[in-house]
């Protein structure tokens, strides 16, 4: 499980786009499957070229990331603390709303911030999913100061510096996070 | 944890295997499309472009290249931070977790800033190597925990006395004692790097150097199956980099030793 999800979590940039080419774009093996059995998506205003295509194709490798991130944390949940709630008469509902999530709520919350960053930052897939056609911040500063006729470098360096802005905002929630993450995490030695 | 899966775990199980494999299975049936039928005629295209052999070759030097650098900067760095100077450690550690925070896109805004004309030799800025350095910075994080693993595994302190007490000097201890003794380490970095090196798309294509992962995506812009192929080929490099890790890996008595040496 860990083993495919960490292959998994490194199949990104231009391959992961042209492999969902082929499985969703115009003429993709899903895409037309799909067609067969009557639903037409890109009839229905889906294209893989857009937003929620987007999103679609980082889910391959945010997924994976998500279960490296988190699976740590939900190793770390003992044995004990169920026994001990379904000793005092807890169902297996109660445990989790009382102990098990609210024990996990810092590292869901700090997995999250990481894949926020991660999906922020990237650059090929969706360049070479959209040739470059869609408005992302990473895409724009990449226009802005490739060689580009119109480039404007400055404007650039300007978008540069506020993204990493937000993503050490984000790095530093995460820190902060993590601590209290730890904090129940069991010391292995 | 997997003693007693619900039935609703198989469920998500399936759901996670079919999202993982039909991409794949989905290219590689695109790969094999031919006019009518399937075929390897989209490999053999490929395989026969020079541009194919020439950029996958430069790829190869980059990942090469970066290797070298990293492993004999971060080596002796980490070295000495485990004999010398652990108190440096949470700064060593903060600054191993700053590539993965700074987008590719961001430093290479940086370095092409930074290297200019003014600064550092034309024979430098004008060929791929410009590349080196950001990619040694990109692959510090996975080198450093690579190698710190191994460090962490060996007893630095009484390897180095031992070498110096039997008359090694400091370049006798790096290369005959310790060198064996973290070479698993050092070897899992290597492929993690050469990995990340053969699909480094965003800088290179910002710096205008043409690699193997951009020649990917010039294909992709032109010829839909043989981009296809690209990319099972792709998938397959990165994919032999992680069994070479897990292999390493795999062999706890060569690289543990806890003296090793002739």
């Amino acid at each position: 499980m860990t083993t495919f999800s960490g292959v998994a979590a490194n199949f990104g940039g231009v391959p992961l786009a042209f492999a969902f080419i082929a499985t969703l774009g115009t003429v993709g093996a899903v895409t037309r499957g799909l067609d067969k059995i009557g639903i037409d998506l890109y009839g229905h205003g889906f294209t893989l070229f857009s937003f929620w295509g987007i999103v679609v194709t980082y889910l391959y490798f945010q997924i994976p990331l998500m279960i490296l991130i988190i699976a740590p944390a939900i190793d770390g949940l003992r044995e004990e603390w169920r026994e001990a709630a379904s000793n005092l008469g807890a169902s297996s509902w109660q445990y989790w709303r009382r102990v098990g999530l609210p024990i996990l709520f810092p590292s869901i919350l700090g997995a999250m911030l990481l894949l926020f960053g991660s999906a922020f930052a990237a650059y090929a897939t969706a360049y070479a999913l959209t040739s470059g056609h869609i408005e992302l911040t990473p895409l724009q500063i990449g226009e802005l100061i490739g060689g580009n006729v119109l480039s404007d470098p400055h404007q650039g360096y300007a978008l540069a510096v506020g993204m990493a802005l937000v993503i050490s905002v984000t790095m530093a929630l995460y820190f902060v996070l993590e601590r209290r993450a730890s904090r129940w995490r069991r010391r292995e030695s | 944890m997997t003693r007693h899966m619900p039935r609703s775990g198989w469920v998500w199980l399936g759901i996670g295997a079919a999202y993982f494999f039909i991409p794949l299975a989905a290219t590689l049936e695109f790969s094999l499309k031919e006019v009518s039928g399937y075929g390897l005629s989209s490999y053999r295209e490929i395989l026969s472009d020079p541009q194919f052999r020439d950029l996958l070759w430069v790829s190869f030097k980059l990942s090469l290249a970066t290797i070298v650098v990293s492993l004999l900067i971060l080596i002796p760095g980490v070295y000495s931070v485990h004999l010398s100077f652990p108190r440096l450690r949470p700064l060593v550690e903060f600054l191993s977790v700053l590539p993965f925070v700074v987008p590719p896109i961001i430093l290479i805004v940086g370095l092409l800033d930074f290297y200019n004309v003014d600064r550092v030799p034309l024979w430098f800025i004008e060929s791929p190597r410009f590349l080196v350095p950001g990619y040694v910075v990109l692959s510090f994080p996975f080198m450093f925990r690579a190698l710190d693993v191994s460090f962490r595994s060996i007893d630095v302190h009484t390897l180095t006395e031992a070498a110096h007490s039997l008359g090694a000097g400091w370049t006798t201890t790096l290369m005959r004692v310790i060198l064996p003794n973290i070479a698993s380490g050092a070897l899992a970095g290597a492929f993690l790097t050469f990995a990340l090196v053969m699909g480094e798309f965003t800088m290179a294509h910002i710096a205008l150097f043409n690699t193997f992962p951009t020649y990917i995506n010039y294909v992709g812009q032109t010829q839909a199956n043989p981009a296809a192929a690209l990319t099972i080929i792709s998938f397959g490099l990165t994919w032999l980099a992680l069994l070479g890790i897990l292999l390493v890996g795999r062999r706890p008595g060569r690289g543990v030793a806890p003296v090793a040496g002739r």
